[in-house]
């Protein structure tokens, strides 16, 4: 029978927070998300109440199965520059585009591209000599005009209906400082590029995610009251914000603060002194997710994704098995 | 490199070539598989493995295209039901998007097991969603107070 264990200094013992048996009920009053920080890019947030097959499943979405808009077909006209052919393409891949995959269907095995599964791009950029660089100068911004390519020389073609529906701003590279290549004068890049929609599974340019990764809370207890100048000892040999020095009874006394800013590094081992008093383990149901996104979708978004694929796999194996019986 | 012409030539580095539109050399990047998420797969996506016809209640079911991420999940679920005697998963080679999920109970058949765990997990997909949902509205609405008062 499935187990949850507490891991503890003495080894793994088993915690009385997950009950032997499963219900929906128990589920739902175990559970509860708590939002600790959150901008565009990126997102921290507690799940509480969850088992680790339950946690991985969604990390797992996250980094494989949310689809995203990738550059997939690389029509090269002209490539003069020292990268080779294969490498630029490879490069033009991981570029992240704004594209949002809801507007977009997959491909077709076969299929021609077309305006609803496709965007087409295009990078034409010539280097060349700055006549009217100052003499003497060895700068080479001053030297040669367009000798680094920066993605946002990437320009979209809107195919069909498509600039009815978004804007080059909506659908371009996220960033316009991705360095593509290095060119001097007399080398010329034109390529036309098609974007399509993919999964992480397929390719990792496809991923949404920068990564998105858990930990467990971290506990640390006490045993003995550790006061004086261990106490100082203590504090710093954790994080700081881990541990708290008080006053109490006219002697510094430490305290647990915030066991959540503890990096495991178990540094409190190197004292032999206060060693086998400070008992550090990890909640076994309290996972600190963070989502960090790669810029197409905003986090908290991409949570919701990943649960939907989740629920779509449920869904659909349930039709299957229900046709069929 | 590619130049004019389709063919390989040695450019020197500082020669300007004219940006004359010839045959293009079209490069596809590999990919291992293409995943098309909205057709329908050739394979089924749920198969029964041989060996268990005398009783309703064994089954190894045989998932196409899922792995670790829902067969841990399923399983998770399973285990834990009442009238489980057994329940463990695998994918059998990594090379293969195969996952191998085995049911054995007392007295409740297999398949109806299953259908009850993927419900189960759906519910639970929409309890997470809904939360998840609820406290991001609330962590909005808070710091946007916070930055309307600061």
């Amino acid at each position: 029978m499935d187990r949850n264990y507490n891991l503890t200094e003495s080894g793994p013992v088993r915690a009385p927070s997950m009950p032997t048996k499963w219900s929906l009920k128990a589920f739902k009053e175990m559970f509860d998300i708590k939002i600790v920080f959150k901008d565009d890019m990126e997102m921290e947030f507690d799940v509480i109440g969850v088992e680790p097959s339950l946690a991985n499943a969604f990390r797992r979405i996250l980094l494989s199965e949310v689809p995203s808009i990738a550059i997939k077909e690389v029509h090269m006209y002209m490539n003069t520059s020292v990268i080779q052919d294969e490498v630029l393409c490879h490069r033009i891949g991981l570029i992240p585009l704004k594209a949002n995959p809801r507007n977009f269907e997959m491909q077709q095995e076969g299929a021609p591209p077309s305006e609803h599964d496709t965007l087409e791009f295009e990078l034409r950029i010539k280097c060349t000599k700055n006549n009217s660089a100052p003499a003497k100068t060895t700068e080479l911004a001053d030297l040669y005009k367009n000798h680094m390519v920066y993605s946002k020389s990437i320009k979209w073609l809107p195919m069909g209906d498509q600039d009815k529906m978004f804007s080059a701003s909506d659908v371009g590279p996220v960033f316009d400082d991705i360095l593509i290549a290095k060119m001097r004068p007399g080398q010329e890049i034109e390529m036309k590029m098609l974007a399509g929609k993919g999964c992480g599974k397929d390719h990792a340019k496809y991923s949404p995610v920068c990564t998105a990764s858990y930990r467990l809370m971290p506990t640390i207890e006490l045993t003995r009251e550790i006061d004086g100048d261990a106490a100082y000892r203590l504090q710093k040999s954790f994080s700081p914000g881990v541990i708290d020095v008080v006053q109490r009874g006219g002697k510094p006394v430490a305290v647990v603060k915030n066991a959540r800013y503890d990096n495991g590094s178990r540094n409190h081992m190197l004292h032999s002194d206060f060693a086998s008093f400070v008992k550090v383990g990890r909640v076994p149901d309290h996972y600190i997710f963070t989502i960090e996104s790669v810029g197409a979708i905003e986090p908290e978004e991409l949570f919701l994704e990943s649960v939907d694929v989740l629920k779509a796999k449920c869904t659909n194996l349930l039709a299957e098995l229900n046709k069929n019986s | 490199m590619s130049g004019s012409a389709g063919t390989l030539s040695l450019s020197l580095p500082f020669v300007y070539r004219s940006s004359h539109v010839s045959k293009a050399v079209v490069l596809k990047m590999a990919t291992t598989r293409a995943v098309p998420a909205d057709s329908t797969p050739a394979e089924p996506l749920i198969v029964t493995l041989t060996g268990d016809e005398d009783n309703e209640t064994d089954r190894t079911f045989v998932f196409t295209n899922e792995g670790h991420t829902l067969g841990n999940a399923l399983r998770s679920i399973i285990a834990r039901y009442p009238d489980v005697l057994f329940c463990g998963y695998t994918v059998p080679h990594p090379a293969e998007a195969k996952m191998n999920l085995r049911i054995q109970a007392f007295q409740t058949p297999a398949l109806d097991i299953l259908k009850r765990a993927l419900t189960d997990l759906s519910q639970v997909c929409d309890h997470v969603k809904k939360t998840f949902t609820e406290r991001v509205t609330e962590f909005k609405q808070s710091n946007g107070e916070a930055m309307e008062m600061g």
